[in-house]
């Protein structure tokens, strides 16, 4: 484990974090690229995992090989038969530029899920007897949700197919990528029944049974029903993750998708904080930090017992405050991020 | 109000309704649209709008802000032949975190700001609905597409709202023609401490050469035809300053930004009760002013006495409650239509609640009674303070004059004041009161037309 970063490197991560490249613009945008290479190949203390690099090429590569196996059936016998036998995840590893960051990071997002889902830190071995009895119409949405998780975990081959199970936003891009590699192969007079197969295909997703929104619901109803704090711990136990942090999300007023994000792209400690603000048990926060440290390189171990001892010093009202940027709009939070990187570089010339 | 069944809206290409269930047409109704015109509440067209522009079908939650209570939902938005179809299921109603006792007070200085049109922004910063004032505003727009000047300085409004503070009378510019506006809000959340977006009001700040700055500070102001706008200069001189100095105090009161000796924090509360006492009194001499003027003029509106006493208590009822005083409003249902100018004869009603809070003794009771009969609307405002002897009772309504009270806070102006705006309005105010006895003010205005 390597030393926290300096000081000087944490007042402004808030607000990098959780936004999605390319909202930023110009400068700005050069400065998320920036900051994502610097995640993946510098050797601080804040790089993303082997682990979960290895794995979001997996989710790039399971979801395309899925989406191409969809629209070649959608096509029919006679026009699959004119198609080279494997087309996008080749020409994606080939070029990689050909995804956006948004999609990317996206994957990125899931593979970390995936990770913490299968983190041996973050269950008990001993089974979970004392587990709170679940309200109405929550335990079908948990069970969708550890099999999605237990999908996003799968360490299959890269080109095996995994289910594309993505938001809407990002579910058109992957679609129509596919389908123009695909015309890219295949005569040019396919190019209108690939068109027609990506419709359809999109037509035919459905993101209310995609995980997202599943944990977005579960949360909807558990605040409903009123969680308490054993459940908190059970789906802890449990590798709820993506329950979890619906739970947190609703609670604080963030969107999952960005709280998710932030997770993967901020430090240890902004994971703890985002527990305190949405008053999770001490436990259930630490397991969720040690889950993490497969997603992400962390701070030295006696750093990490002394943000947990912090724990009950920082109040819930604290620690709303600390992560009051992240429920304002993507928009708001890139253009303060501009502002306060201004500031900062200003102070720095 | 939960509802277990999906309630359905269908859209056409441009956003207009084609078919809705009822608890979507009140909800459209609320925001200010049509039942058959283009979809009003700004989450839900998001959603259309993305369903449409992305061909897919969404489904995600879904908070719609209210005044007092905010609900939220699951909706299903499926692109449709043209249009979108939208079912919602899974309401919850969550009413508003009771505030504390300065976020009380600081709304209740925000509502009543003595000019400005009131704003609302859902927790993403995105506008659910502004007054005429900010008429280049629509619902859905960016706060930070509005006002993007002060993003970009050192103004600290970005980082008020980033923390979820309140800001009062801070300056941005926005609209087209990119013109000063003063700005304050205060954040709202829900009873789980969820932000919820932020409630405010807005006013046009006047720029007014620096040359011709009024003396503020003089006591008496006798009215000036060079001085035509000298309410607004006093404001610009004076109240936003002052709000400034009154927010800052109450901020360090309240330990906000970290812990502070407890005799710094009882300097910071006398601050702000005397930037408070002086805020009043900024406000009489601007309202002195513009009443002494000769064109001065009230509108006709009809108004609900009723309604306006309600408010009042809702404004100062955290006073009143400090005190332990009960102040027992007209009940919801109950109606006072009259004649007059809303904002005035609101500022009547808390000028004749705040003299009785003032006045009364601790843990008594003060009684708002509105009623309309012969033609004449009344405002009955009745404490168990100990009343106003017979000789003295219209001498309380000349300017300064606190029969000999100076143990209290107050202008001396506030009865003058509200006197004359009543006359204005063809009303009147008056005493019905003997020593030991307590006080009955009561506010008549012409009658309204019960509708």
């Amino acid at each position: 484990m390597s030393a926290p970063l300096p000081e000087e490197n944490r007042p402004t991560h808030i607000w990098y974090s959780a936004l999605p490249p390319g909202t930023v613009g110009g400068e700005g945008d050069a400065m998320r690229a920036a900051l994502f290479l610097h995640r993946c190949f510098d050797g601080r203390a804040m790089r993303w995992s082997d682990a979960l690099v290895a794995r979001t090429r997996r989710h790039i590569g399971g979801c395309l090989s899925a989406v191409e196996m969809a629209l070649r059936l959608e096509l029919g016998v006679e026009i699959e038969a004119r198609l080279p036998d494997v087309v996008c995840w080749a020409r994606v590893q080939a070029d990689p530029a050909l995804l956006s960051p948004i999609l990317l990071a996206d994957m990125r997002d899931r593979a970390a899920i995936g990770l913490m889902a299968q983190d041996r830190m973050l269950a008990e071995a001993v089974p979970d007897t004392d587990a709170p009895p679940l309200p109405a119409g929550a335990a079908d949405l948990l069970a969708a949700l550890a099999l999605a998780q237990s999908g996003w975990a799968d360490a299959g081959p890269d080109h095996r197919p995994m289910r594309a199970d993505l938001p809407a936003e990002a579910m058109p891009e992957l679609v129509w990528t596919a389908g123009a590699l695909l015309a890219e192969a295949a005569p040019a007079s396919d190019s209108g029944a690939i068109d027609s197969a990506c419709a359809a295909l999109l037509t035919r997703h459905d993101e209310q049974h995609m995980p997202f929104a599943q944990a977005a619901l579960l949360a909807h109803r558990l605040r409903g029903a009123g969680e308490n704090p054993e459940m908190l711990l059970s789906l802890a136990r449990q590798r709820q993750i993506l329950a979890l942090f619906a739970i947190a999300a609703d609670r604080i007023g963030l969107e999952l998708p960005s709280l998710v994000r932030h997770v993967a792209e901020g430090e240890e400690q902004a994971l703890f904080t985002l527990c305190r603000a949405a008053q999770f048990p001490r436990e259930v926060a630490v397991r969720l930090v040690l889950g993490r440290r497969s997603v992400a390189r962390g701070v030295d171990d006696s750093v990490l017992v002394e943000y947990a001892d912090d724990y009950d010093r920082m109040t819930p009202a604290e620690a709303r405050a600390a992560v009051a940027g992240l429920s304002l709009s993507a928009p708001f939070r890139a253009k303060l991020a501009v502002v306060l990187a201004r500031r900062h570089m200003a102070r720095n010339a | 109000m939960p509802h277990a069944s999906a309630h359905v809206l269908r859209l056409d290409g441009a956003d207009h309704i084609l078919s809705a269930d009822t608890p979507i047409l009140l909800l459209q109704a609320q925001a200010g649209g049509a039942p058959d015109g283009r979809i009003a509440v700004p989450q839900i067209a998001a959603v259309a709008r993305l369903a449409r522009r992305l061909n897919i079908l969404i489904a995600r939650p879904l908070l719609i802000g209210g005044h007092d209570t905010d609900i939220r939902l699951w909706v299903r938005a499926r692109p449709v032949a043209g249009g979108v179809e939208l079912s919602f299921s899974e309401w919850q109603e969550v009413p508003h975190l009771p505030t504390s006792e300065n976020a009380a007070l600081r709304e209740a200085e925000i509502a009543l700001a003595a000019e400005g049109t009131e704003w609302r922004t859902d927790a993403q910063m995105r506008f659910l609905h502004a007054g005429d004032m900010l008429g280049f505003v629509a619902a859905g727009d960016e706060f930070a597409a509005i006002f993007p000047e002060s993003l970009a300085g050192e103004h600290p409004l970005g980082v008020a709202i980033a923390a979820h503070r309140p800001f009062f009378a801070l300056e941005a510019r926005g609209g087209p023609d990119a013109r000063p506006i003063a700005l304050s809000g205060h954040p709202l959340f829900d009873a789980d401490g969820s932000f919820l977006g932020y409630r405010g009001k807005a006013s046009i700040v006047e720029e007014a050469p620096r040359a011709t700055a009024p003396d503020a500070a003089a006591p008496s102001l006798p009215t000036d035809p060079a001085l035509p706008d000298f309410g607004k200069r006093l404001d610009l001189a004076l109240r936003q300053p002052l709000t400034r100095i009154i927010a800052n105090a109450e901020t360090i009161k309240s330990r906000v930004e970290g812990p502070i000796r407890g005799d710094y924090a009882a300097y910071a509360a006398d601050i702000a009760d005397a930037g408070r006492h002086l805020m009043e009194l900024v406000d009489d001499l601007a309202d002195l002013q513009a009443i002494d003027r000769p064109n001065f003029t009230v509108a006709q509106e009809d108004i609900d006495l009723a309604d306006i006493a309600r408010r009042a208590a809702g404004l100062l009822g955290v006073k009143a409650a400090d005190r332990g005083l009960t102040v027992e409003a007209p009940k919801a249902d109950e109606r006072a239509p009259a004649i007059g100018e809303f904002r005035r004869a609101l500022q009547i009603a808390v000028n004749l609640l705040g003299n009785a809070v003032r006045y009364s003794p601790e843990n008594s009771t003060i009684w708002l009674r509105a009623e309309t009969e012969g033609g004449v609307a009344t405002l009955v405002v009745a404490d168990q303070g100990r009343g106003i002897a017979l000789e003295d009772q219209q001498r309380v309504f000349e300017k300064f004059e606190r029969l000999g009270r100076e143990d209290v806070s107050g202008t001396g102006l506030g009865l003058y004041i509200s006197r004359r705006l009543a006359r204005a309005m063809g009303g009147d105010i008056t005493i019905d009161s003997a020593p030991g006895q307590g006080a009955r003010f009561i506010l008549t205005l012409p009658a309204g037309s019960p509708q």
